[in-house]
């Protein structure tokens, strides 16, 4: 383990700004783990990320990173696997990178199939400016701007994902870590856009307001409430209220991959040039 | 080509005006002048106001925009008064109809544009060409040859032959037009 | 050169962006812009280059930008909303230091304004649009013929400086079509961005003498990292007061380093006249026209017509200006460039504005009037 991190991150710029507890260290471990079993060389990887707590992990990686605007990471992503494909380009975004500001971007990369693996830090609350709540909060949570409780229903970023046609949709946890780097390996193999949903914990800004008193006990929470997926189907739907799937959700590799498309344009225009 | 010549073509959208006035424009090109040419639109692609002009001079030409056309067709309309004050005083102003029985001023001219299209043609698409013919046979602004050159290269393949004949058709019905305003001056 | 032909000023930014060698574009349609993107959607996959229509102009800044990382030349192109919206991400191009281009069509506005009506509204957005002060340079052609080779050297230039380049079009000579011939001196070069000297320890972000520091393509060896976070020389971010000024005072100063190169200002009868006229793109052809007409009938009048209108050439109008009787400065907009004129004569050359705001060019006319009036 001390290996890969030597290996994979920049040393030199820890210690990382993320508190005590939080998951995120979690959800970059599982990540270079996932690195580590692909194989894939380091100079060919592209690390994009957003804004907040999780758009950081970018500059402790060391891959070609950029850390991006909120909410664009995954517009950038596009272009930079569309103008060199070679690149093994992978996203990294929050709940409000992903469903709020960028949920716009986030459909149309499902839809699209542009061979990109994100990975969404789904901590259910805005960390960095403090604990406002998020598009993914639980009703009746306590955020900085919801004093009396939310009121808000909260999207299912990995069916919003289904929905909007990401060809590989999976979910994961920060509890989980072995599965979690199990999916990101699998997302990344998968020849077209997979998300990774993770679910994950903000101590500071999130349990504290909501009857966390730690942050292992945000982690039991996300063990006693992820169900497998597989689990889940055998289970009655009683069950499963207020409980989650976890593992992989949703895969199709029948809606082909942009480029290959892209690929017919390109002959398209050739053959026309020609005439 | 001695004079500045401004040639605005007023249509609805859908009636290939704006193609009209790009044959002429690459028509008065070739024939070594400097062009510039602009539409407008409504934001209806089909079935608003269009209108699309040339400008065609020897000299350079900066301001790219007419003020009062010296030649001004008008597709829709045949109301003559109403578009006599939107040219400049020597203009020329072309309606796509038959001239009523009053005497016209004599910079006014009636070509049956969507006539010919329609019924000697049987194509009402190829108005905007007739149109062309129209404006060139009226005023020798460009040649024929020039003008039916840049015909061709603008319609489709398939379409060549038809197009030719409705730029005929156009020039034919502008020199008739130009007869007949002759023999009722000399009468 | 080559055989005259009809183009229109839409149609030639993208000949002259493809001769550059730009082989990316990401955009979104809008008018009086649209027939950029249609251009390049029929053009890029000729060349092996990619087209990308994406869900909203925000998308696509972000999109040219991450394109221009690997190497990849890159443009967009926009009008009125759609500038709006893009410039939170040039500001993230110019504090990076990503080489890219946007051709902003200008339209009526504010909001949705008069969609298919010409303005130059846009001449302080495109200077000032994004939050914090951030460098670029804005170049305004005023013919098709023009707008080939400007919008080439805008590629150039933005390799060149590491720097957002915009190409300042309206609508009126997007839409029309003219008569371009080109000739040798309109040739686009090629020209890259420099990449890492080899042998010498790689500073993605380093104080150079010439104030651009060397850009290394992802996926070419070096691994270091990019932030619209304000970044140290190593790229990573800092907010150390010294370090936040240098990054800063170079990132902002280095295209005054090399004005020279930047601007260029075109003059028109400048030097004997006492009425000197200063415009630029479309409306500049209408001054070019009053002052064609005002000489032939022996008046003194001039024009200086800014083709790089940021970084603003404040000395070239102060030169042109000295000793003059009054300066006009011709806009479609309620006054923006003439705030810059003023701040060049400083008072020593009286400035009188000449604004049209109903959606309709300024004319000639109109200019010869003022400038009778004023002689």
């Amino acid at each position: 383990m001390g290996k890969i991190h030597e290996k994979y991150l920049r040393m030199d710029k820890m210690p990382h700004i993320w508190c005590a507890g939080c998951g995120n260290g979690i959800i970059m471990g599982a990540f270079i783990n996932a690195i580590d079993r692909l194989g894939y060389d380091k100079d060919e990887v592209a690390a994009v990320s957003g804004i907040g707590c999780s758009g950081r992990i970018t500059g402790y990686m060391d891959f070609n990173t950029i850390h991006t605007t909120h909410g664009r990471a995954l517009a950038f992503a596009t272009g930079i696997k569309l103008a060199k494909p070679r690149l093994k380009v992978f996203v990294f975004m929050g709940d409000g990178d992903a469903v709020a500001i960028g949920g716009n971007h986030l459909i149309h990369a499902c839809r699209r199939n542009l061979d990109m693996t994100a990975v969404i830090f789904n901590n259910h609350i805005y960390g960095m400016t403090g604990g406002q709540f998020s598009p993914t909060t639980f009703k009746n949570k306590n955020a900085t701007t919801a004093p009396y409780g939310t009121t808000d229903p909260d999207f299912d970023i990995a069916q919003l994902c289904i929905g909007a046609g990401a060809t590989y949709v999976a979910r994961g946890t920060s509890y989980h870590a072995r599965l979690l780097t199990d999916l990101i390996v699998k997302g990344a193999e998968h020849p077209g856009f997979s998300i990774i949903e993770v679910i994950t914990h903000c101590p500071v800004n999130f349990g504290r307001r909501n009857n966390f008193e730690s942050p292992a006990q945000m982690l039991l929470w996300q063990k006693e409430h992820g169900v497998a997926a597989r689990k889940a189907k055998t289970m009655p739907l009683e069950d499963m209220e207020g409980k989650f799937t976890i593992g992989e959700l949703y895969r199709s590799t029948e809606i082909p991959e942009y480029l290959e498309e892209y690929g017919r344009v390109i002959q398209a225009a050739n053959e026309e040039k020609k005439q | 080509m001695s004079k500045r010549w401004e040639v605005r073509l007023i249509g609805t959208g859908g009636q290939g005006i704006v193609t009209a006035s790009i044959i002429l424009a690459v028509s008065a090109l070739r024939e070594g002048n400097n062009v510039v040419q602009s539409q407008n639109y409504g934001p209806e692609v089909r079935g608003g106001y269009s209108t699309a002009y040339v400008i065609a001079s020897e000299s350079s030409i900066l301001y790219p925009k007419i003020d009062r056309p010296n030649v001004l067709l008008v597709m829709t309309s045949t109301d003559y008064e109403k578009y006599l004050h939107e040219i400049d005083e020597d203009g020329m102003l072309i309606l796509n109809g038959e001239p009523g029985p009053e005497r016209m001023p004599d910079n006014v001219y009636f070509i049956p544009i969507t006539n010919i299209a329609h019924d000697e043609l049987e194509r009402p698409i190829t108005a905007n060409i007739v149109c062309v013919g129209a404006v060139v046979g009226l005023t020798g602004m460009v040649s024929e040859a020039a003008a039916l050159a840049a015909v061709e290269e603008h319609v489709p393949a398939k379409a060549v032959k038809i197009n030719r004949r409705a730029f005929i058709l156009g020039v034919r019905a502008a020199r008739e037009a130009l007869a007949q305003r002759e023999a009722s001056a000399t009468s | 050169m080559a055989e005259a032909k009809l183009l229109s000023g839409n149609d030639a930014c993208v000949q002259g962006a493809l001769a550059a060698g730009v082989r990316f574009f990401a955009g979104y349609p809008i008018t009086p812009s649209t027939e950029i993107a249609n251009a390049f959607a029929r053009e890029l996959p000729r060349r092996g280059g990619i087209f990308m229509q994406m869900e909203d102009e925000i998308a696509s800044m972000g999109a040219i930008i991450g394109a221009s990382c690997t190497g990849t030349k890159a443009v967009t192109a926009t009008s009125g909303p759609g500038f709006s919206l893009m410039q939170e991400n040039i500001g993230y191009a110019a504090i990076a230091e990503i080489p890219c281009v946007i051709i902003n069509v200008m339209r009526y506005g504010p909001s949705t304004g008069l969609p298919t009506s010409p303005s130059q509204g846009d001449f302080m957005q495109s200077r000032w649009g994004s939050h914090g002060d951030r460098p670029v340079i804005v170049i305004a052609p005023y013919t098709a013929r023009e707008a080939y080779r400007e919008t080439g050297r805008a590629v150039n230039l933005s390799e060149t400086y590491r720097v957002p380049v915009i190409v300042l079009m309206d609508e009126i000579l997007g839409h029309l079509r003219e008569r371009v011939e080109f000739r040798d001196e309109d040739l686009v070069q090629e020209i890259s961005r420099k990449g890492p000297e080899p042998g010498r320890p790689f500073l993605p972000y380093e104080n150079t003498e010439d104030g651009v520091p060397p850009f290394a393509d992802f996926g070419t060896g070096y691994r270091y990292h990019i932030t619209g976070l304000i970044h140290d020389e190593t790229g990573f971010p800092t907010n150390n007061p010294v370090e936040v000024d240098t990054t800063m005072r170079r990132v902002n100063g280095k295209l005054e380093l090399h004005r020279q190169d930047i601007e260029r200002t075109q003059f028109v009868d400048a030097d004997d006249a006492e009425i000197l006229i200063v415009a630029f793109g479309s409306v500049a052809r209408s001054a070019h026209e009053a002052v064609r007409t005002l000489r032939n009938e022996g008046k003194a009048v001039g024009m200086v017509r800014p083709i790089t209108v940021w970084p603003f050439p404040e000395d070239d109008i102060r030169t042109a200006a000295a000793g003059k009787k009054a300066i006009i400065v011709p806009e479609m907009n309620l006054g923006q460039m003439i705030g810059e004129v003023e701040r060049a004569v400083a008072g020593t050359v009286p400035v009188h504005a000449l604004n049209r705001i109903d959606g309709l060019l300024i004319t000639p006319h109109e200019i010869r009037d003022l400038v009778e009036d004023l002689l």
